[in-house]
């Protein structure tokens, strides 16, 4: 725990036993300090399930696409097996990244020098290696990282120690069953990076507190602050409702399962630490989201709906969701410069309805970051 | 703390390397690519103890001729003195650390734009102004310090620390190789720096090995050097290398050198000079590239061309650097993919292609790992307490 001050390791011990109704925000550190991404980086990313993309993206065998997490290139790909696997998009001989963007493949050849891998990661060519005494192309593999499937979305854990996530979201079963995300389309997907720290975009995305200020055109008449309502989060999630205004008309096609009470909100759920999603009444928006440093969020957001128009250009479908981004594209802006005065104080947090989902994920990252030990001994102490 | 725990076990490694023979060659850790604090080490034990290219004697034929150039943090003037001697100085005045020339030229004199101190090409201080107030101060005891030079081919070396014994004593087994070529007849053409994002060794090697060029350059050399007719040589203490055999079709490179045989006529002949000059030979030319880290993940490379035709047409000259540049636009997509690559902790060590293809990689790894292994230093320790 080097790397965190003696302030924020305190700051954070101490908020696993406060209770809702003592929610403050976290010193500044918490969202600016370097050392404190490299240690999210370690003891989070590396270990926890993080969001690659959605099955729809890649729905025939040989579909794949590319990605990074950290410092590692992904491929995401469905083998001839049917099977998605997520692989290491990296040569086992001279470490070249070996393909770029998506397609469909039944190979994945090495540009360098031609080393080519069956979809699975198998080698099954290498130029000239056959001189080479002892070495086989069957013993050569594109490591494959662990993978799992919830709700149509690919999850990857890098380190392959994470308990299975399904059961840890188990709680979220009620709220996913009638809209049947895994059922709908991408309609687009756009990688881009934004100059704030990953979890002020997260907050930013999970919270309704802001929504009647910082959106009061585009979003104040459909789902205000004040009809927000905060679920009861679990060990690996939480999130809210954001119930709409009476007049706001009903957005169609919606999944046919759904009561008409559960097409009057949009439901947010947020799966720890990273992948944030907004479901509406007929579409969602997910925002996977990882650190490239303190100051810059990489984030894979899809755009997703029961019915595609294709007939209409991506800029159109995704016009209203990026107007309601660029408003928090400004807000965001000012939350960086403003982190960094040394005036920053910690004051309490919004009512649990409105902001209630950062409390639930400063109290993950307090569990993710103060050791079993530590927790003990200050239990000890308070007794 | 952190960088000296990351070397120790990168010089371990490289011990375990040494102990492999060449069948069992394979590649280098990766943190050999990535780390800052092995880089350092590296420019210390290796750029600063070593012969280090930095151009061709033609750049500066006349007297006064030179051009400036840097040499992990030394600002240097490579100059042809009144007394027709290619020296490299100190780029640096002694005054108070102004940078003294840029660029290149003639020059009677070298001026500080400082304070005017000015210099003799030969380095001595021959004015500073107002100086002669200065009790104790004498012009003539003050001089830019000159580094140890050696020309070898018509190639310029510096070597920084003062200490590293003759360079062509180190070349001896090379130089029958490579005579009939008379590389130190060549003509000058250009000479541009660039910087490539990428470690220095990735370009060493990205140069120095056939193997890739059936595949990355499939449109620019396959039909002129595939990676089937490659051809290692041994290599000697020095340097290690290639030939490149040209396919029956391939039509005649010239003009060349009378003395050139029919073999040598039909293959290019790689070599690199350790650590990081590398130098494509064909019979008509000298392709080269002096390399010289920046970062981890940064190098300066210097790419010159030089004609055994002393007056080529305007347009052949332009039209080879056109040609080697689309060459190059293709190993910079491949070494900037290996870039990523070399961070992902899933690299593991892999063995290497067949000697002919990647021999000479092996024989930079042997190189590297014997400047800079730990069971190295403890050698040479041990050695010099005895």
């Amino acid at each position: 725990m080097k790397s965190i001050s003696a302030e924020l390791k305190e700051a954070l011990a101490n908020i696993i036993d406060l209770g809702p109704g003592q929610a403050t925000t976290l010193p500044p550190e918490f969202y600016t300090s370097e050392s404190f991404v490299e240690l999210e980086k370690e003891e989070i990313f590396r270990k926890e399930w993080i969001c690659l993309g959605r099955v729809a993206e890649i729905p025939k065998r040989g579909d794949y696409f590319t990605t990074q997490l950290l410092d590692e290139p992904l491929i995401i790909a469905r083998g001839q097996d049917d099977k998605i696997r997520v692989l290491s998009n990296v040569c086992r001989h001279r470490s070249s990244v070996i393909v770029e963007g998506n397609g469909n493949s039944k190979h994945f050849v090495c540009p360098y020098h031609a080393w080519t891998y069956a979809n699975d990661g198998q080698l099954l060519r290498a130029p000239y290696m056959d001189q080479i005494k002892g070495f086989k192309v069957e013993g050569s593999h594109l490591p494959e990282l662990k993978t799992e499937i919830w709700h149509g979305f690919i999850y990857v854990n890098l380190d392959g120690k994470a308990k299975p996530l399904a059961p840890r979201l188990i709680g979220l079963e009620p709220y996913l069953k009638n809209r049947h995300p895994e059922d709908m389309l991408v309609s687009l997907v756009q990688e881009e990076v934004w100059p704030t720290n990953w979890k002020c975009l997260a907050e930013n995305y999970m919270e309704g507190y802001h929504l009647s200020t910082v959106h009061s055109k585009e979003l104040y008449d459909i789902t205000p602050t004040r009809l927000c309502e905060k679920i009861l989060p679990g060990e690996a999630y939480t999130g809210y409702k954001a119930h709409y205004t009476r007049k706001s008309p009903q957005q169609k096609p919606y999944h046919p399962n759904m009561t008409p009470e559960e097409r009057r909100f949009s439901m947010f759920f947020w799966i720890y630490p990273s992948h944030t999603v907004g479901i509406t009444s007929n579409g969602s928006a997910s925002l996977a989201l990882q650190p490239r440093g303190a100051g810059e969020v990489f984030n894979r957001c899809i755009l997703s709906s029961y019915e595609v128009d294709a007939a209409r250009p991506p800029e159109a479908r995704t016009e209203g969701f990026n107007k309601t981004m660029d408003e928090d594209r400004v807000q965001l802006e000012k939350i960086r410069r403003g982190l960094a005065s040394r005036y920053v104080e910690r004051k309490p947090l919004g009512p649990p309805d409105l902001e209630g989902t950062v409390w639930d994920m400063y109290q993950y990252m307090a569990r993710m970051l103060t050791p079993k030990s530590a927790r003990r001994t200050r239990l000890k102490r308070a007794s | 703390m952190r960088g000296s725990d990351e070397i120790q076990s990168i010089r371990l490694a490289l011990g375990e390397l040494e102990n492999r023979n060449s069948g069992q060659a394979v590649t280098l850790p990766p943190d050999c690519y990535t780390s800052e604090a092995f880089l350092e080490l590296e420019r210390e034990e290796i750029f600063r103890k070593e012969w280090i290219c930095l151009g061709r004697v033609e750049e500066v034929p006349k007297a006064g001729d030179y051009f400036t150039t840097e040499l992990i943090d030394e600002p240097l003037i490579v100059v042809r003195g009144r007394d027709d001697e290619v020296r490299v100085l100190s780029n640096v005045c002694r005054h108070r650390s102004s940078v003294i020339a840029v660029g290149g030229g003639n020059a009677k004199n070298f001026v500080c734009p400082y304070h005017a101190w000015t210099y003799g090409t030969d380095g001595q201080l021959l004015r500073a102004p107002y100086m002669d107030k200065v009790a104790e101060f004498d012009v003539t005891k003050c001089r830019l310090p000159e580094f140890a030079t050696e020309i070898w081919q018509g190639f310029i070396y510096v070597n920084l620390d003062g200490r590293a014994k003759p360079l062509a004593p180190r070349l001896k087994s090379l130089e029958p190789l490579i005579k009939n070529y008379h590389m130190g007849e060549m003509a000058h053409q250009f000479r541009e720096e660039q910087a490539w994002d990428t470690n220095w060794k990735c370009l060493v090697e990205n140069f120095m090995e056939g193997y890739h060029l059936s595949f990355t350059h499939y449109e620019t050399l396959h039909d002129v050097t595939p990676t089937r007719l490659c051809k290692k040589y041994p290599g000697g203490k020095g340097f290690t290398g290639y030939e490149s055999h040209y396919p029956p079709k391939w039509p005649p490179r010239t003009p060349h050198h009378p003395d050139l045989t029919d073999k040598e006529q039909r293959y290019t002949m790689m070599f690199c000079v350790y650590p990081s000059h590398v130098v494509a030979l064909t019979p008509d030319l000298i392709n080269y590239m002096c390399m010289r880290p920046l970062g981890a993940e940064e190098v300066h490379a210097t790419w010159g061309l030089a004609t055994f035709d002393p007056k080529p047409k305007r347009k052949t000259v332009s039209d080879l650097h056109g040609w080697i540049a689309d060459v190059m636009v293709e190993d910079k997509a491949r070494l900037q993919s290996v870039r990523r690559g070399l961070k992902s902790r899933s690299v593991a060590g892999s063995p290497l292609a067949p000697p002919d293809f990647e021999g000479t990689i092996w024989d930079i790894n042997c190189y590297l790992a014997e400047k800079l292994s730990l069971k190295t230093v403890t050698k040479s320790r041990v050695k010099r307490a005895s």
